[in-house]
């Protein structure tokens, strides 16, 4: 598919990422075939326009097309356009500075600040159409760093403190620090949210996330069951299996990250997602805590939808779901007035791993051509 | 049995003796064709009807119907003759099922892994149905209805690979369907230099090779001992002919010698000796029919200096047909596989998986350049048991690189059939082909099966 | 034979006997008297206050006690407390053996006979448990395994323990240590194509040296009649090689004529599936060379998924000593048990049990387990007797109390499948060789009593050579006797004077 593009549009086509923000002086506009506006719906000959680095208007491009400024540069694509896909959580750009693992509360710490935003991993997401992530620890610490939402094109912060994660498991529990049980743990914990200091007592004022990191099934049921006691709404990652939890996590009002699906991934990883989307519990799928590459992400939404998850939560675990849990709902994740100008450009439906990524816009600057 | 096989045998059978033939073909006569379905007489017949009737690749018949039967294709059109009784299926398209050309769907995990496979080391013998059979479920739920089974995969030589059915019997469809071996490649701790590498490739030329002179010696043999047989039964009545007067010369020569006091000396009797058989060689004999292009021969390589070495060793042997498994760097050999009509399966991957080093630079894009340079391009799993069930999946990753869509289904369908030699029963919705059907609620690729037929049964879903 | 001690314990109840003679072996014929208030004969019902009259080995008359006239001389053994059963028949063991198998994968030239040890603790527990058949069979790893036998577990020497020599092969479908199943078939599979090749051009060649003789024979004007041949020709209902009957048998190589008898059904043959995916197979290479009605399948727990193949077939089954199957489901995670008897007794296929290695999960706690898992009590006690000697070929011989049948006999002190119950005497071929009266081990865990030759032997000059060292213990605490004894138990070795001693000279010399 060829996009025509017209002169002021083109002399942005080579501009190389930095860590400044890259907005469009000019407003200019986007027609596509299709734009799928947030999962459900879908505009066919729709239209949008960007200014200032946000989009500022969506809709039919009959509706609109005529109320453009005469010399506005529109951009026609054959194809679909849709909000770049945002991972809700992964360490790309991080390198090995994912973990401090001398000390096992580490709350303070700002993920961001080991943030390199040309690291071949962040530039490896983009060109999957991934345009924002929450950027997050590993699991080394009870309490880790706080985690950030962050743009893929250069090292750029949108929100600086979005969530604390904790751990309770291994390899935050080791046998040559305190804690080295569990028990250990909750107990330390409890003694930190009580006194209410720093990151904790953000936490529980409200201006700070939680995310708890697990992985087998008890893991998952003991997090529930502390953020029951503690009092705490915040997200489980990693959390393949919470399905099975379904109910309870609804009625503790938690969330979950987990890893997308696979080419021949089990069963009960599909049923599991299918259990979440029926309780009504939000979720989305991140890269932080699998081996899976960025572009794990899309198949991973189309898989879901073959093994029988709608098309509308699939879509929204990889872009507004995504970001909300992320800590950039407001930002990005969607193709809505007000948003930022994160765009992809694909040859078809996204949702189909016949699709194939055309070009990638993020803060309504032109960032790559896909993969 | 097989076309060229049977020539020879026809050919060969007056004079071979059996010692011979029964060695050359194993304890019985390897039928290399499909099994026949055992036909029920109460079995129901289906009416299907779709939007779309996807025949083969690029011919569709819209708003069509097919009728089958005991696990056989009736009747395929706009309209065809069905009882009144004929349970009616709808879909919005019908197609033929899929087959893994690269598979380890249905066979026990250990043989899979066998390191110690020989040419004659047959993968029919290793099949489960009772070991994680929940893959074969879901493969079969997926519309993949046969694949291309093999063990020994990381074996140097794996033996003979089978086609089998994801029905629920489960049945081997063709128990010699490839010779397959590897060339350069790194798991299992199979290690080597660039020299190792090469040498190995030139090994499997010869191997195939040798099995040519291996046939030629038992031709001649047989032809030989024809003629002597022929000469003998003439000599032998000749001596029948003879025989009285042979009797009283000889009994006159034992009175003389009692007369003379002697001790009576026989006449030395010579004949023409019989010809020798050659010794029988079970590794040769497969390996002349891989060299005869009776059987495909697989072989899973993926470098350059690799592919380059196995080409050439190849050349040779005009009717070898060869099949390329992997393949990932065959773009400089395009044109030499396209003009020697060599097909590739391809295994597609997501990025970031596997990791081995023979995999190094994979890349979506290669099943449609290849396609672009006119090679045949096959798709399959690559051995993943568990990733069978999204073939379909796979298919269309290489579609969003280039792989052309009619390809692509190609592939899945009546390519890899007639690949593997069952393309006269399998891989298009045709009469007279057994039925092993897709129903789906879109397009063939990207669509849902709602009902699948395999071995004579329907399977809702 | 000290009847005389049993006499004591026999009630007077005994009313047909006039008289005990001093002498055991007096009787003209061997005959010997079994008295038990219910005899179970596994061949219809159980008689109440029977008795079982031996002659010769053999059991010639059986029935009520008011029925049954009993010869004046012979001794009596037990009384109306006891209970009379078959000895168990064993369908398949192969402990008591040097080693189970060889490295070789295929050594039908091999005979069990030579690895038999007849003082193997194994035959002792078979004489405390009451088996008094046994079907020992090389292991299952293997390909095609040497020649069994059926012994007793009684005698001296492996000749003497012999019931049936030279009975049976192992085949495995399962893979021998090494082997896959893909290599497992075709060594299997090219063992069988060897032998048929084999025999075609042993064939091919005496009939090439018959011609060569007749032409010669033409040529030189001599007369001469056609060469009979020596051998036999070959039966078989898988495939045959016509013309054998041209080879003398004896020239066939000893490695390969196992296998010809084989095919031609004189041997039984044990085909051991060791998963559900062996049983088809299996049936098919029994099948395909002619093995089917000589040869039982040996099966894994997990094969009682393949029932309904084994049923189609018509096959036996002998089953593995441990008969709960439990597996996790890879799906849904879930833990399933199967108790894999009931499975073969719902479908109707004959099976038996086995024993498992411990000593006390003997032939009669496997049926009684059947039974507390629901199994009917007859089909349970027939696995372990009746099943088992068909299997064998010994239904007319051991497993079940009949005239004419083997005096196997075994005086219990209760019900069989009774967990309270002991064998108290086991008699075979009409001798009494086991009293649990005189059983050491059984003593000592019982009631504590140390083994004979644990205790002290009075050093007496006068009753040993002074030059003579003497084995004796020193006479220790009641502690260190029983801590030696058990260590001995332990080893499972020694006989009823127990092994290892502290040796110390306690020769005194004068």
């Amino acid at each position: 598919m060829r996009n025509t593009l017209l002169i002021m549009a083109g002399a942005l086509a080579c501009l190389a990422p930095s860590a400044s923000a890259q907005t469009e002086a000019e407003p200019y506009a986007i027609t596509a075939d299709n734009i799928l506006v947030d999962g459900g719906e879908v505009l066919q000959d729709g239209l949008i326009v960007i200014a200032g680095g946000k989009i500022v208007q969506v809709g039919l491009e009959a509706d609109l097309k005529a109320g453009l400024h005469k010399d506005m540069p529109v951009l026609d694509h054959e194809g679909w356009l849709s909000a770049g896909l945002v991972a809700a959580n992964g360490s790309m750009g991080l390198g090995s500075g994912v973990d401090d693992s001398t000390s096992a509360f580490t709350e303070s710490l700002l993920v961001a600040e080991s943030f390199n935003g040309d690291h071949s991993s962040v530039v490896a997401a983009r060109k999957a159409g991934v345009t924002s992530f929450g950027l997050t620890t590993g699991r080394s610490n009870v309490a880790g760093g706080q985690g950030s939402f962050v743009k893929t094109d250069g090292a750029k912060v949108v929100n600086l403190r979005t969530h604390l994660t904790l751990c309770m498991g291994p390899p935050a529990i080791q046998s040559r620090r305190y804690p080295t049980s569990y028990s250990g743990a909750v107990n330390a914990l409890e003694k930190r949210f009580a006194a209410g200091e720093g990151a904790f007592g953000a936490v529980t004022a409200g201006k700070l996330g939680v995310t708890i990191a697990v992985g087998a099934r008890h893991e998952i049921d003991r997090a529930i069951r502390f953020c029951q006691k503690a009092e705490l709404t915040g997200t489980l990652r990693g959390a393949n299996r919470a399905g099975e939890f379904a109910d309870r996590l609804a009625e503790a009002k938690l969330t979950v990250i987990m890893d997308a699906p696979v080419i021949g991934s089990p069963k009960w990883h599909t049923d599991s997602i299918n259990s979440l989307a029926k309780a009504g519990v939000p979720f989305a799928f991140g890269l932080a805590d699998s081996n899976a590459g960025a572009g794990s992400l899309r198949l991973g939404a189309s898989l879901a939808v073959r093994a029988g998850l709608d098309r509308a939560t699939a879509w929204r675990a990889i872009t507004s779901t995504a970001a909300t849990l992320a800590g950039g709902g407001k930002r990005a994740g969607r193709i809505a007035e007000g948003f930022d100008a994160d765009i992809a450009l694909w040859s078809g439906d996204p949702l189909s791993p016949m699709t194939r990524l055309e070009s990638v816009y993020i803060d309504g600057a032109l960032i790559t051509e896909g993969n | 049995m097989h076309a060229l096989k049977l020539s020879l045998s026809l050919t060969a059978a007056a004079l071979l003796s059996s010692a011979v033939l029964s060695q050359d073909e194993g304890d019985s006569p390897k039928t290399h064709e499909a099994t026949a379905l055992v036909v029920i007489e109460e079995a129901p017949t289906y009416l299907i009807q779709a939007n779309e009737v996807v025949v083969a690749p690029g011919k569709t018949i819209k708003n069509g119907q097919v009728l089958v039967k005991n696990g056989m294709i009736l009747a395929v059109g706009e309209t065809v003759t069905a009882p009144d009784d004929a349970i009616v299926v709808q879909g919005e398209t019908v197609c033929a099922g899929f087959m893994d050309a690269w598979s380890s769907l249905g066979i026990d995990p250990a043989s899979v892994a066998e390191m110690g496979t020989g040419a004659t080391t047959e993968t029919a013998s290793a099949v489960d149905h009772f070991t994680q059979d929940h893959f074969r479920v879901e493969a079969r739920n997926a519309g993949v209805l046969l694949a291309r089974s093999q063990v020994g995969k990381d074996a140097s030589i794996g033996g003979l690979g089978a086609v089998l059915a994801t029905s629920p019997a489960g049945a081997v469809v063709l128990d010699d369907a490839c010779l397959s071996f590897t060339c350069g490649i790194t798991r299992s701790g199979r290690r080597g230099d660039v020299f190792d590498r090469i040498s190995e490739a030139d090994s499997i030329g010869s191997r195939i090779a040798s099995g040519i002179p291996y046939r030629q010696s038992l031709v001649e043999y047989s032809y030989e001992l024809a003629e002597w047989d022929k000469a003998i039964a003439e000599k032998e009545e000749e001596l029948a002919d003879d025989f009285k007067k042979a009797k009283k010369d000889r009994d006159k020569e034992i009175e003389k010698a009692e007369e003379k006091g002697k001790e009576f000396k026989e006449d030395r009797y010579k004949e023409d000796k019989r010809p020798r058989a050659p010794s029988l060689d079970p590794d040769k004999a497969v390996f002349a029919r891989a060299a005869h292009g009776e059987i495909p021969v697989i072989v899973e390589v993926h470098g350059t200096q690799e592919l380059r070495a196995l080409l050439a060793s190849t050349a040779d042997l005009p009717r070898l047909r060869l099949v390329l498994l992997g393949a990932t760097h065959a773009m400089p050999f395009a044109e030499q596989l396209a003009a020697r009509r060599i097909p590739v399966i391809v295994r597609p991957m997501a990025a970031g998986q596997p990791a081995e080093p023979e995999f190094k630079g994979h890349d979506l894009g290669l099943a449609g350049r290849l396609e672009g340079a006119g090679v045949q391009v096959l798709i399959g799993s690559g051995g993943s048991v568990a990733g069978v069930r999204d073939l379909p999946v796979l298919a269309q990753m290489a579609v969003a690189h280039g792989l052309s869509e009619k390809a692509a289904f190609e592939a899945l369908t009546i390519g890899a059939a007639r690949a593997f030699d069952i393309g006269a029963d399998f891989g298009t919705v045709e009469a007279g082909k057994h039925a092993e059907l897709i129903v789906l609620n879109g397009s063939p690729l990207s669509g849902r099966a709602t009902y699948v037929f395999t071995g004579g049964e329907l399977v809702e879903l | 034979m000290s009847l005389l001690r049993n006499r004591t314990l026999v009630p007077i109840a005994a009313s047909f006997l006039f008289g005990i003679l001093p002498s055991a072996s007096a009787a003209a014929s061997d005959t010997v008297v079994i008295e038990a208030g219910r005899i179970i004969t596994q061949a219809g019902d159980d008689i109440i206050d029977g008795v079982i009259v031996i002659t010769d080995g053999r059991i010639s008359a059986i029935g009520a006690a008011a029925d049954i006239e009993t010869p004046w001389d012979a001794p009596v053994m037990g009384g109306p407390d006891y209970t009379a059963f078959p000895g168990f028949v064993e369908a398949h063991t192969n402990r008591g053996m040097d080693r189970p198998n060889e490295n070789l994968d295929v050594t039908p030239f091999l005979n069990v006979r030579d690895s038999i040890d007849p003082v193997n603790a194994y035959f002792e527990d078979c004489k405390r448990w009451g088996v008094t058949t046994l079907n020992v069979q090389q292991g299952n790893n293997t390909v095609v395994a040497g020649n069994g036998r059926i012994v007793k577990p009684v005698g001296v020497t492996v000749e003497e323990m012999t019931i049936r020599p030279d009975f049976g092969y192992k085949i495995s479908l399962a893979p021998k240590g090494g082997k896959s199943r893909a290599t497992q078939r075709q060594t299997l599979n090219r063992t069988f194509n060897d032998l048929r090749d084999n025999l075609t051009n042993m064939v091919e060649s005496a009939k090439q040296d018959e011609d060569f003789a007749r032409r010669e024979a033409l040529g030189q004007g001599r007369e001469r009649d056609a060469d009979e041949g020596e051998g036999r020709a070959m039966l078989g209902t898988g495939w045959t090689v016509d013309g054998l009957e041209m080879v003398k048998r004896s020239s066939i190589d000893e490695k390969v004529l196992p296998l010809l008898e084989m095919v031609e059904g004189r041997h039984r043959t044990f085909i051991y599936c060791g998963a559900p995916m062996d049983v088809q197979p299996a049936i098919d290479f029994a099948t395909m060379n002619g093995l089917l009605g000589t040869a039982t399948l040996v099966v894994d727990d997990s094969c009682w998924k393949a029932a309904d193949a084994i049923k189609a077939s018509g096959m036996s089954v002998i089953l593995d000593s441990n008969m709960l199957h439990i597996e996790r489901d890879p799906v849904t995670e879930e833990e399933t048990e199967t108790f894999v008897p009931s499975v073969y007794a719902e479908k109707g296929i004959p099976f038996a049990l086995t024993s498992a290695n411990q000593s006390t999960n003997s032939l009669w706690f496997q049926a009684a387990l059947c039974v507390g898992y629901g199994m009917d009590r007859g089909a349970a006690l027939a696995a372990v007797t009746t099943t088992p000697a068909d299997l064998l070929g010994l239904g007319e011989v051991v497993g079940s109390l009949e005239v004419g049948h083997a005096g196997n006999v075994l005086l219990l002190s209760g019900d069989p499948l009774d967990m309270t119950s002991w064998v108290e005497y086991t008699v075979i071929d009409g001798e009494k060789i086991y009293d649990r009266s005189k059983d050491i081990r059984n003593k000592h865990l019982l009631y504590g009593v140390e083994p004979r030759g644990a205790t002290a032997i009075e050093s007496d000059a006068s009753e040993t050579p002074s030059d003579i060292e003497v084995d004796g213990v020193d006479k220790p605490t009641d502690e260190a006797t029983e801590e030696e004894v058990t260590e001995e138990h332990a080893d499972g070795h020694g006989d009823d004077h127990g092994d290892e001693k502290e040796v110390e000279e306690t020769v005194k010399k004068d």
